[in-house]
């Protein structure tokens, strides 16, 4: 009877390791796809929490799903997102929320700098076409401009990879001397106040 | 065991609000001007008390410190907790303004409640062990109470009663010790120093 009850309650503790008082997402395009980091304070990753992406402007529930092992969810970019842009949500459990917002213009913005590269791209195949017409080598060895932005786009996220987990960080910052001092201060100084009227009313 | 914001529903968060405004207003209704500075310190306890994280046991998991604050404040922990939540949540993001009545409940609550433990069980075991005893328990019961309602604001909600209020209790079995150990210390030092205090 007991250990039934004992190993269903370790392995509820298993499902959600931590229940720290905060918890953090940080979202981003990578691709064309969507990435989000969960984690708590310290930096402890959310695992097994529920991803609910929603529409934001109508709040339409777009897909859903759970963290990995690092905390991190990973979705394709779902089509209404150019016109409504995203809300994602995290929900760690025991009332731990919190979401990340991202605005339709990221995407677009995305896209006409992918098509506009494009453009730039496919003008010059004029000479390419021509130099590939006269049989130039160099012609036919050179990527083509999906091939340089994929390779580009992929060394990219690679070097970018140690700047997100700083911004993450920024973005999500931990209380520090500043605040912890401050939150005291207000404390002393409110029963300082409220002891000066005290004294100001006894003669 | 801080509720986020966007979680519960708006009854919820009204009916907690009304009841924290409700203890705050017994926590205020006999201002002892003696024992404002002692209200401060505990409350400023309780405002850092949140960032020690205690890594014992399965998750990471920090000190609330309320069954302390009810034992030594009794009602005026109410205003005590309020203004360290209130804090809390402007400067660590714990929180949030709109949960700010739950919360304070929560935590106040289950340290009034506590504090009527221990003054129980130290009329009935008298001496200085029941004392240890008693305050040993207010420490521990304080949080679980504190999960006991975090769990119950959280039934109203998406998630069940019992796999909340279990899963909280079992994450915080480690705080519950630390924390009667810090009140059974706390209580025995100023039953020696200050014993008046401890007659509220």
């Amino acid at each position: 009877m007991k250990i039934p009850v004992l190993a269903a309650a370790l392995l509820l503790l298993a499902a959600f390791p931590s229940f720290a008082h905060r918890v953090n997402i940080y979202a981003w395009l990578e691709g064309d796809s969507v990435q989000a980091r969960c984690s708590f304070n310290r930096g402890s990753p959310v695992r097994n929490g529920r991803i609910t992406v929603y529409a934001a402007t109508d709040g339409r529930e777009l897909l859903n799903g759970l963290t990995d092992d690092e905390g991190n969810f990973r979705f394709p970019v779902p089509e209404q997102a150019k016109e409504n842009g995203l809300r994602i949500r995290i929900n760690a459990g025991e009332g731990h929320e919190n979401e990340w917002r991202m605005e339709a213009r990221e995407f677009s913005a995305r896209e006409t700098a992918a098509t506009g590269a494009g453009g730039a791209a496919s003008s010059p195949p004029g000479d390419g076409d021509l130099a590939a017409e006269t049989g130039t080598p160099a012609a036919r060895e050179t990527a083509s401009p999906q091939e340089v932005r994929r390779i580009v786009s992929e060394v990219m996220e690679t070097s970018l990879a140690p700047l997100r987990r700083e911004l993450a960080a920024l973005v999500n910052p931990e209380p520090g001397p500043r605040e912890i001092v401050g939150g005291l201060g207000w404390l002393v100084g409110l029963a300082g106040i409220a002891l000066y009227f005290r004294s100001r009313r006894k003669p | 065991m801080h509720v986020s914001e966007g979680v519960l529903s708006p009854a919820v968060l009204g009916a907690g609000a009304a009841l924290a405004a409700l203890g705050t207003a017994v926590g205020l209704r006999r201002p002892d001007y003696d024992r404002l500075m002692t209200v401060a310190l505990l409350s400023a306890a309780f405002f850092v008390g949140s960032l020690v994280h205690i890594p014992i046991g399965p998750g990471s998991v920090h000190l609330i410190l309320n069954g302390l604050l009810g034992v030594l404040l009794g009602w005026a922990a109410f205003p005590a907790i309020l203004a360290a939540l209130v804090l809390q949540a402007l400067l660590f993001q714990y929180g949030g303004l709109t949960v700010l009545g739950v919360n304070t409940f929560n935590m106040a609550f289950s340290g009034v409640l506590s504090a009527y433990a221990y003054r129980a069980l130290v009329r009935l075991l008298p001496g200085p062990r029941g004392r240890k005893a008693a305050a040993f328990c207010g420490g521990a019961l304080g949080v679980a109470l504190a999960g006991f309602f975090t769990a119950a604001a959280l039934a109203f909600s998406d998630e069940g009663f019992l796999v909340a209020a279990k899963l909280l209790f079992l994450a915080h079995l480690p705080v519950m010790a630390v924390e009667g150990v810090i009140t059974l210390f706390a209580v025995t030092f100023i039953a020696r120093v200050r014993p008046e205090m401890l007659n509220l």
